[in-house]
Formats: C-alpha cells, sequence, structure tokens
C-alpha cells in the first residue's frame, strides 16, 4: 500500500493524467475511521503501577430520532437466501434494544494501553456466513489473533475485505459450499475493517482489530463489561459502525470498579 | 548433380551410404519414389473407418443425452428471437454443405489417391480456372451472407431503429449491474424516473409480454454483459456509459438472465430471472411494489446513493 | 565458391561462426539458430505441460463443480487456472513453438542461410522467455492474490478487460501484464531477425518465388508480429500503469467497488479502448498462431502426396489476404462490447471475407491431395487432420462474423470450441506434424511411426470428443467462464455432455504421454536417419541430419527450382529436389 500511495502521489503529477487534489483517501473505505491511532499520545495515560485489575461496566445509549429498520430485498436468482429467512431479513447495522441501548457496538481503550504486555489469545475468533448473513455482525479480535471464516450456506459467497489493515490491501475468496477460511491474521490495529459479501450486497460485518484485550462488544441492551485492567488512566472510545465513535477519560482504581455510560448520537 | 540419388548427398562429410539405411524400404534405382516410412503405412480403410466411428459416436452421444439437434437453441421467446435463428439455420446450412463437400472430397482423395507400388503422382502445379472458381462462388457467397444479416442487426442494434421511451406502450427499465447482483430499476405507474413511486428490484426482472420493453444498461464496477439467452439479446455493460437496448418478449413464463462477460470470483452467480407475465398481471405487480416497496425510494439504497454521488 | 554470391550479410555472419567449444557457449548460451530452435521446443514442451495441467484444472471443475470444490478448486482457483491456461498456451507455447522454434529451426535451413542475420538478438528473444515464464510462475506465488494455498494468480482472464484487471488487488495482474511484455519483446526480437534473414540471406537462386510455403509464411508472420505486437506492448504498458500509478486511461471515475472508489472524481478512463488496442493485436496473433503451421502442412502435405503443391502462388497470396484482412477484423470480438452497432456492420463484412482466403487454402489442400501418391506417415496424418479441422474451426467462424447469430454466441462455449478448433486441432496439429517430419533433421533421429499413429489417433479422436460438442453447449446456451454451470437450471440438461467433454479432455491430455514417450526415447533409439528420409525437395534435406554448424558444407547450395517439383517428368525419381541441377529436360 505505501509504495503504491508513493507511486500515486509521486507520479501523477509527474504524467499530469489527473487533476486529482486531495484524492488519496478514496482508496480508504468510507464511513470508517481509518487507523486504530492508539500509542503513546498525550502522555497522560497509561497504568499507574502496582495493584489488582479492576474492572469497567457501563452502557452505550443511542440518543436521536428514531430509525426504523429496513426490510432487505434479498431475492436471489437461485432463491437461496428466501428461503433462509420466511419473515425476511432486516438490516443489521441498527440494533436497538430496552431502554434505548445499543447493540453491536465496541467500547475499547483507545489510549493508555500501550505500555502492556498482552498475551495473544490463540482461539480464533469465527464470522460465520449464515443463511446469507455474518454471524456475528461485530467480531472484536486481538492483533495476532487468528479470525476464522466460516461459511454453513449452499450458496456461493465471496469475502471480500480491503483496506490498509488487510494483508497486501485486499482480501477476496469465494466459499460456494459450507466450509472454513482458516487463519487470516491481522498484523495491524483497525478500527473497523469492513467485511462484504459482493454476491448478496446486503451482507455485511465489521472486524474490530484492536492490540490489546481491553475491549467489549454491547450487549444487545447496550451493556458492556471490561474485566482485567490494570489499574490507571484511560482513554476510552465507544463505536459503532454507523454513529462513529465517542471518547471518554476513565480511572480504573486497583481492585474496583468503574461504571462508564456512553452516549452515540445520530 | 544429376545422380539419382542426389538425396544421399552428403554435404556434411559424413559416409555416403548414410543415407540408405533410415528411410529406404524396398529400395531400387528406379523407384526414389519408395515409400519413406520406416513402417508399413497404415490401411487408408482405418482413415475411413476411424473417422465414422468418431462421427456416428458423437451421434450416439447427442442421441443418448436426450438432446435433439432443433432443440439445441434455447426457446425463442422474443419477436426478433425467430430472425436471429433463422440466420443461425442458413449459416448453418451453407457451413454443412461445405463441410461435407471439403470432408467429403478429402476422405475419397485419401481413399483414391493413396500410395501405390511404382504409382507416379499427377505432375500439375494447379489450375488457374479452379482458383477462379474457388476464390469468386465463396466469396460471393461470403459477401451475400454478410449482407443478409444486416437487417436483423440493424434492427435489433441501430438506434434510428429502436423504439422510442415517449411511445405509450413502451416499458423502461434501468438496469444496474455489479459484482454480481443484477438490479432493476422500475419507474413505477408515473412512468416517470425520479419519483416517489420508482422501485427497484433485486435479480428480478418483470416484463409485459407483448409489449416493447428498453433496457438502460448502466454498471456500478466492472464490465458485464446483459444477456437474456432466449430473448436473444446480449449486450456488454461499460463503466461510464448508459447503454440501450430493446426487447419484445412474446410468450409467458420465467426465463434466466445472465452475465456473460467475466466480472470476478462470483461470475458464475452472477444471474436474475425475467418474468414476463401478461400486462394486467405486470401492471398489477408495478402497482403493488411502489406501493409496498421493500427498498423504498432508490435514493436510499446505499448502492444507488453512492454509485451517483460519486459522479 | 557460391558463398560469393550471397549477400554480404551472409558472409559476415559466416565469418563470426567458428564452431563453438565450450559446453555453456554451444548448448546454453548459444547463437546457433538450430540450437536457439531446440531449446525453444524443449521449453515449448514444459510449459506445454503446465498450461494442459491448468486445462484440467478448468475441466474438472466445470464437470464435477462440487467435487472439485472439495479438492480446493474454488472459483477462485478455477478463474487463476483458465487465465492461466490461456495466457500460458497462446504466449509460451504456440506462438514460441512456431516461432521460436520452427521459425529459428528451419529459416536458414530453407532458404540455404548459414545462420540467422543477427545471431545474438535471436539468443536474446529467447532467453526473454525465462523471465517472461518466471513472472506468470511468480503470479501465482504472490500472497496478494485471491486463491489461498496456491498462493494468487491474475483471475481476469487472458483478455484481462479493465476495469476487472486494473481494480484487481494484489500483484498478480501487473505480473502477468509485465510477463506478457516480455513475451511481446521476444516477438519483435525475433520477427526483425527473421524478416532480415529472409530478405537478405537467401542461397543463390532461391527467389521470393522459390521459398517454401513455410517460409512464406513465418515471413508473413513475422511482419504481423512486427507490426501487431508493439500495439500490444503499449496496452499492457498502459494496464501496469493503471495498476501501479493509478492513471485513468481505461478506468473511469464511476467504478466502484463495495465501498471504494479507484479514480478520483472527473477521470475519464475508456473501457473501450483497452478492447481495441488488445484486439487489433490479438486478432493479427490468431493469425500468427495458424500461419506457420499452415506452411508446414503445406509443406508435409506436398512431400507425402509425392505431388507439387497445388497452386503455389494462391496459396502465399491468400497468406498475405488472410494477413492484410487480418488488420481489419478486429472489431468482430467487440460486436457485442458497446462498440458502435454501425461499425459492428462493416468489422462484420471485413470478417466474412477473411474466410475467403482461408477457403482457397483449403481448396487447394485438398487439390494437392488430388491425384496424389499418399503416404500415411505420422506427419501426413497430422497434416490432413489439420485441414479437415481446420475446415470445423474456419466454418465455425461464420456464425460469430454473422452480427446477430453473434448476439447469441458471443461469450459461450460456442466460442471455446472455435478457438480450440483453430489453435488445438489446427496448429496444434501443425505443430505436431512439423515435430514428426523434422524431427530426423533436428536429432539425426527417425520417431516411431507406429507410436507416432497411435498418438495421432488418440488425439484426434480426444480432441474431437472435448472440443466438438462445445459447439452443442454453446449454441445450447452455456456461457464461458463459469466455474459452476449447475448453478443455472437451464443449463442442466448439458451436465452430462459436459461431463464427457472432461474424461475426453483427461485421456487427450494422457494421450500426449505417447508423444513425449516417442519424443524422448527416439533421441536414444530412434532409427538413424540421412539427411534426406522423407525424398524431400526444400534445402534443409540437403545437408546432414542432424545438420552441422554453419548448416551447410563448405558451399551453399545454389537452387534450381521451386520448392514442389514432386512427380516431375524430368527425372526417374518421383522428387527433383531445390539443389539438383537437371541438365537435359526432357518433354
Amino acid at each position: 500500500m505505501g509504495r503504491s500511495r508513493l507511486l500515486y502521489r509521486g507520479l501523477i503529477p509527474l504524467l499530469l493524467l489527473a487533476a486529482c487534489g486531495g484524492s488519496e483517501d478514496l482508496l480508504v473505505a468510507r464511513d470508517i475511521t481509518p487507523i486504530y491511532a492508539g500509542g503513546s499520545g498525550g502522555g497522560n495515560y497509561g497504568p499507574s503501577g502496582g495493584g489488582a485489575p479492576g474492572k469497567i461496566v457501563g452502557k452505550v445509549h443511542f440518543t436521536g430520532a428514531g430509525w426504523p429498520k429496513k426490510k432487505l430485498d434479498i431475492t436471489t436468482a437461485d432463491g437461496f437466501c428466501i428461503k433462509a429467512h420466511a419473515n425476511g431479513l432486516y438490516s443489521e447495522w441498527f440494533d436497538l434494544g430496552e431502554g434505548g441501548g445499543l447493540g453491536n457496538a465496541v467500547v475499547y481503550v483507545k489510549e493508555g494501553a500501550s505500555g502492556g504486555k498482552w498475551d495473544t489469545p490463540s482461539q480464533p475468533v469465527v464470522l460465520d456466513q449464515h443463511g446469507c448473513q455474518y454471524l456475528p455482525h461485530v467480531a472484536v479480535l486481538q492483533v495476532g489473533q487468528p479470525l476464522v471464516i466460516k461459511s454453513s450456506d449452499n450458496t456461493l459467497h465471496n469475502v471480500h475485505m480491503t483496506g490498509p489493515a488487510v494483508p497486501n490491501g485486499e482480501f477476496n475468496q469465494s466459499m460456494s459450499r459450507p466450509g472454513e477460511i482458516p487463519g487470516i491474521i491481522f498484523r495491524k490495529p483497525e478500527v473497523a475493517q469492513r467485511v462484504y459479501c459482493d454476491v448478496h450486497s446486503w451482507m455485511e460485518a465489521f472486524i474490530v482489530v484492536l492490540p490489546h484485550p481491553l475491549h467489549a462488544l454491547t450487549a444487545e441492551d447496550g451493556t458492556f463489561t471490561i474485566d482485567n485492567v490494570p489499574p490507571g488512566k484511560y482513554r476510552l472510545a465507544a463505536w459503532q459502525e454507523k454513529l462513529g465513535e465517542t471518547g471518554q477519560d476513565v480511572t480504573v482504581p486497583a481492585g474496583g470498579t468503574v461504571t462508564v455510560d456512553f452516549a452515540l448520537t445520530r | 548433380m544429376s545422380d539419382p540419388h542426389a538425396n544421399d548427398h552428403d554435404h556434411g562429410g559424413h559416409g555416403a551410404g548414410h543415407g540408405h539405411g533410415a528411410g529406404h524400404g524396398g529400395h531400387d534405382a528406379g523407384h526414389g519414389a519408395t515409400p519413406p516410412a520406416p513402417e508399413a503405412p497404415p490401411k487408408p480403410g482405418a482413415v475411413v473407418i476411424g473417422f465414422l466411428v468418431l462421427l456416428i459416436g458423437e451421434v450416439i452421444i447427442l442421441a443418448n443425452s436426450g438432446i435433439r439437434l432443433p432443440s439445441i437453441l434455447p426457446e425463442a421467446v422474443s419477436s426478433y428471437a425467430a430472425d436471429v435463428d433463422h440466420l443461425f439455420y442458413v449459416i448453418l446450412g451453407i457451413v454443412a454443405f461445405f463441410f461435407f463437400l471439403t470432408e467429403g472430397l478429402l476422405v475419397y482423395f485419401i481413399v483414391k489417391y493413396r500410395a501405390r507400388e511404382g504409382g507416379r503422382s499427377k505432375h500439375t502445379h494447379g489450375s488457374h480456372a479452379l482458383e477462379l472458381t474457388w476464390t469468386f462462388i465463396p466469396g460471393l457467397i461470403l459477401f451475400a451472407l454478410a449482407v443478409f444479416q444486416t437487417g436483423t442487426w440493424g434492427m435489433i442494434k441501430f438506434k434510428g431503429q429502436m423504439p422510442h421511451e415517449s411511445d405509450a406502450d413502451v416499458e423502461v427499465v434501468e438496469v444496474f449491474a455489479r459484482q454480481f447482483e443484477w438490479h432493476f430499476r422500475y419507474w413505477g405507474p408515473d412512468r416517470q424516473f425520479g419519483t416517489a413511486d420508482d422501485f427497484v428490484k433485486r435479480a428480478e426482472l418483470h416484463v409485459p409480454v407483448g409489449k416493447k420493453v428498453i433496457v438502460k444498461l448502466q454498471t456500478r464496477d466492472v464490465i458485464h454483459s446483459f444477456w437474456l439467452p432466449n430473448a436473444r439479446l446480449k449486450q456488454d455493460l461499460l463503466p461510464g456509459r448508459t447503454i440501450k437496448q430493446w426487447f419484445e418478449i412474446t410468450k409467458e413464463g420465467r426465463y434466466p438472465v445472465v452475465c456473460a462477460e467475466l466480472c470476478g470470483n462470483g461470475h458464475t452467480t452472477m444471474q436474475a430471472t425475467l418474468v414476463a407475465e401478461s400486462a394486467d398481471h405486470y401492471r398489477e405487480w408495478v402497482g403493488g411494489q411502489a406501493k409496498d416497496n421493500p427498498l423504498g425510494n432508490p435514493a436510499d439504497d446505499p448502492m444507488w446513493k453512492d454509485w451517483k454521488e460519486q459522479q | 565458391m557460391s558463398q560469393a554470391l550471397v549477400t554480404p550479410h551472409a558472409v559476415e555472419s559466416h565469418a563470426h561462426h567458428e564452431d563453438p567449444k565450450g559446453f555453456w557457449s554451444k548448448w546454453v548460451f548459444s547463437k546457433d539458430h538450430k540450437v536457439i530452435g531446440l531449446q525453444f521446443l524443449f521449453s515449448t514442451i514444459l510449459w506445454g505441460l503446465v498450461g494442459g495441467s491448468l486445462a484440467m484444472v478448468v475441466r474438472y471443475k466445470i464437470a464435477w463443480p462440487d467435487a472439485a470444490e472439495g479438492m480446493g478448486i474454488t472459483n477462485d482457483v478455477y478463474n487463476v487456472s483458465f487465465t492461466m491456461h490461456a495466457s500460458v498456451m497462446i504466449f509460451l507455447v504456440i506462438i514460441p513453438v512456431l516461432v521460436g522454434a520452427f521459425g529459428n529451426f528451419l529459416i536458414p535451413l530453407m532458404i540455404g542461410a548459414r545462420d540467422m542475420a543477427f545471431p545474438t538478438l535471436n539468443m536474446l528473444s529467447y532467453w526473454v522467455m525465462w523471465p517472461a515464464f518466471g513472472v506468470f510462475i511468480a503470479s501465482f506465488l504472490t500472497e496478494s492474490g485471491p486463491v489461498k494455498g496456491l498462493g494468487g494468480g491474475p483471475a481476469a482472464g487472458w483478455t484481462s478487460y479493465p476495469p476487472l484487471s486494473s481494480v484487481a488487488g494484489g500483484n498478480a495482474q501487473t505480473l502477468w501484464a509485465v510477463g506478457v511484455i516480455l513475451v511481446g519483446w521476444s516477438s519483435i526480437m525475433g520477427a526483425v531477425n527473421y524478416l532480415t534473414t529472409i530478405l537478405r540471406m537467401r542461397a543463390p537462386g532461391m527467389t521470393m518465388f522459390r521459398m517454401p510455403l513455410t517460409v512464406w509464411a513465418l515471413f508473413i508472420t513475422s511482419i504481423l508480429q512486427l507490426l501487431a505486437t508493439p500495439v500490444l506492448g503499449s496496452a499492457m504498458i498502459l494496464l501496469v500503469l493503471e495498476r501501479v500509478a493509478h492513471t485513468s486511461v481505461f478506468t473511469p471515475a464511476t467504478v466502484m467497488i463495495g465501498d471504494t472508489a479507484f479514480r478520483p472524481p472527473g477521470s475519464v478512463g475508456q473501457p473501450l479502448l483497452f478492447q481495441h488496442l488488445f484486439w487489433f493485436y490479438s486478432h493479427p496473433a490468431v493469425y500468427i498462431m495458424i500461419l506457420p503451421a499452415m506452411g508446414f502442412v503445406s509443406d508435409i502435405l506436398a512431400t507425402f502426396a509425392r505431388k507439387p503443391l497445388f497452386g503455389y502462388r494462391p496459396m502465399i497470396y491468400s497468406i498475405g489476404g488472410i494477413a492484410g484482412l487480418g488488420f481489419v477484423v478486429w472489431g468482430h470480438h467487440m460486436f457485442q462490447s458497446g462498440m458502435n452497432p454501425y461499425l459492428g456492420t462493416a468489422f462484420m463484412i471485413s470478417t466474412m471475407m477473411i474466410a475467403l482466403p482461408s477457403a482457397v487454402k483449403v481448396f487447394n489442400w485438398l487439390g494437392t491431395l488430388w491425384g496424389g501418391q499418399i503416404r500415411f506417415t505420422a506427419a501426413m496424418c497430422f497434416a490432413i487432420a489439420f485441414v479437415s479441422m481446420f475446415v470445423i474451426g474456419g466454418l465455425s467462424g461464420i456464425f460469430m462474423a454473422a452480427t446477430p447469430v453473434d448476439i447469441q454466441i458471443h461469450d459461450t462455449y460456442f466460442i471455446v470450441a472455435h478457438i480450440h478448433y483453430v489453435l488445438f486441432t489446427g496448429s496444434l496439429f501443425g505443430i505436431f506434424a512439423g515435430v514428426y517430419y523434422w524431427y530426423p533433421k533436428m536429432f539425426g533421429k527417425l520417431m516411431d511411426e507406429r507410436l507416432g499413429r497411435w498418438h495421432f489417433w488418440l488425439t484426434f479422436l480426444f480432441g474431437n470428443g472435448t472440443f466438438f460438442l462445445m459447439h452443442v453447449v454453446g449454441a445450447g446456451g452455456m456461457q464461458r467462464r463459469i466455474a459452476n454451470p449447475l448453478a443455472y437450471e437451464h443449463l442442466h440438461r448439458w451436465q452430462f455432455l459436459n461431463q464427457f467433454m472432461t474424461v475426453c479432455a483427461f485421456c487427450l491430455f494422457l494421450s500426449q504421454i505417447l508423444f513425449l514417450v516417442n519424443f524422448v526415447r527416439s533421441l536414444a533409439a530412434g532409427r538413424k536417419a540421412g539427411p534426406n528420409p522423407w525424398n524431400a525437395n526444400t534445402l534443409e534435406w540437403s545437408t546432414t541430419s542432424p545438420a552441422p554448424h554453419g548448416n551447410f558444407g563448405p558451399e551453399i547450395p545454389t537452387v534450381h527450382h521451386g520448392p514442389y517439383e514432386y512427380g516431375s517428368p524430368d527425372v526417374a525419381e518421383d522428387y527433383l529436389p531445390q539443389w539438383r541441377e537437371v541438365e537435359a529436360k526432357t518433354a
């Protein structure tokens, strides 16, 4: 990516082939914060030293006008997807729980975790293509942790990802019957990588890749729990695919629990 | 250089008798023409039998697979399909004639003129009259054949002969292709695009029987090819262009809509269904879709929206 | 000395031709046209096995898509396989074997030259092929490709139309284009060399109209290569720029895949431009791939019918006609591409007319057999089969030339059948005929005729079994390049034929083992061949088998006749070699 970007920036003016100012972001998927910005920024964040690990709990709320779930047209020539969903399939991106809780959002430590040493889990995260939708809709994994993409459908899907976090910039593999693509490993953090199927344009999922285990996926009612947080001060972020990201500072006491609520607005 | 064994002359300095061993079977001075094959040549009968076995074999296989020749082409259901098929069979007839003529002569010659002991071939370098004959007759046939095609070609593809969108009984559908789906955008009961009753249908192209339909072909990504095998219509979709085509289905039914141009790893499944129904049913269906359209206005469809914004 | 009559070039190049001593300069970095020709031959046999194996993957996937999926042949592997099957077969097998191997080996021997005009350039034209092959192989191995395990590979078909080829991820497609550029480079170097050699270095008495048809075919092929290949090269360079520098020659701004736009707004690339450039080369390339084979077949038919070639000059003019018209018919690949349909009419007429010189050739070949004394050697069997199969390949082309019929059969298996009748049972049969015929001159040994005939019959049978039925499924509505015909309900009725064709294709591939065995075994155990084992007329048979360095003895033979004086009443034998002078002519 880097080299071709360089060529892109360097050669085009040379060749006078296109008038294209400020277009370098075109190669990056839209609606998505491009690259995880974690690291040493700020300097105030980080673990405060020894002590028993604490816990962050809370809830992600949605504020603003309601948004109706959209019924998807899942007609295909082979009829497979329609048969799998007799009552229709609805768009997944907006999962509003009771009391305005927002499911399928990711809460994670954005700053302050860079000093820690974290084990890479060897247990793979499985993303299943089931009945022409991805289960789960949002998957969180750690850098180096294997991702297994599975298909339970007896129809053709292709697994398509593009972006800087994807090895070589693009992944595009077809699966025409049930099976697994084992061991895809992300080497760079990314919030968030979109996965989609070109055969069924409604199918999409997001993979959040983080360099540490300090993260949680909200339950349907919007609640989350992050365990085993070393005591200290952190910048915490809540992300949702369409509503974007919002941040809050939080201090975790040794052995204690801190409660944080987020509100994401349309 | 007038030595009858000129072929044995050895320019490389090897032994002069060298040439005899290899190629010459029953060698005698008067017959430089001895068959050069080191082994006995096959009986020409074997050639004929082999050829016949092959032909018969393929006929048997064709027959056993439940296919009869006239049914090879997909069922023809459009107003111009019969014209295309007619041209196909005209060419098939001409081609079959020349096929049997040339192959027949070939087989006849290789049987009749197989090498005989002591035989001499006719020493001829050609015939001007024959050359003229077999240049001009096929030339005329080919040229006539080409001219013969132009009417049908023009009827299907020429802009000047296409129905007009404004005609009262013409339906217009925008066909929108992407990897690896067909989307069809209908103009709804008001027969106007860009209004609230437009709707988009994935993988189903509904058309009224007996009415001319104009399809406006667009692609969002790579080149696709819109093919209706039963209607005898095929047209590639080019990024950055809208290409108009027309057809008129003559028989109710469900037929395949196929992508005929390689478009990526899902190319093999890129298909849709052409639903041809009576004009009444069609009107009913359009009305229902326009009212209860799952995708809402096409402007809300992210696929359309992103792409339109891009342009 | 007759060299004195030869042009200065010939003398000069002869002066440089001291017998090379070391192994490397003699067999590896050789500048001897015969060694380079054989290097091309051996390499293309190797590459042909690669291309053939890929075809087996393709056929297996079509016939048993589910079982193939279970073996790891996914749609991605399938797409890569047919892309590389065609690319390898066209760019690394048929063109190099016809032009590189036979062109190199035969041209100087047949025109009575001691070597090519530019021996070093000649060597280069071979050694550029290996980087091309390497780059093609590397494209399989790039991690970036879509295919797991195998690595990757270009998957946009051998035609590689943008935007599919210009926006595909990874490096495989770029490597593919680089490989094609290298092959094109080799072709251009070869063509310059052949043209110079043929024009300037013919033996005394070898006028243009005494040259064998093989040389004429290679001469006109070289002109085609020289004029057309640079266009392919430029198309490929533009494609590479399109991919690495994100230029917008072929890719317009409207192209979006997923959420990704590939070009800034306002980019006005024209996908159709690539098709024009590509087919402006690739249609003449079809003739590059068949004309030399037609030349071989003409020579072989005359030799084994023991009869002069019927209509020698019309044959030459028809080659010229094919080549000339070949430059104005490229649009027939684009009837349904969105090209202006009025232009389609013009291309239809020119395309119909190009069938004419082909028809003239077929009739002349038949005329050659008429009244002959036909000997059925393996070479002759393949040559006769070439004529018979070329008839099918040529006639099926008329369906495609007819624009309305092409609407239906364009991009279907009918096209696949047509191209394989022309290139497999056409070009490849010509190549087999050529190998059986000139093997004695190459290695001084005869190939085993019995094995050769077995090879012929199996290839003929299974070749037809594989390719003929493709006409049927194509007309029946099966489009090309689909991995799984069973995904289409209307194609289920053809699946039995697809499976039958696949079985034939496997047998066809296995039959080639006979050829390889024959080829290798005859090197050691073949019967020794004299200088002229077939009693043929052309100059290559005047020298020893194999020919020495410098090709001929101290004197270049002088040419007294045309190449096809078989059955001449002037001599007692049924052949009159070009180098033999006949003093008293009897009526």
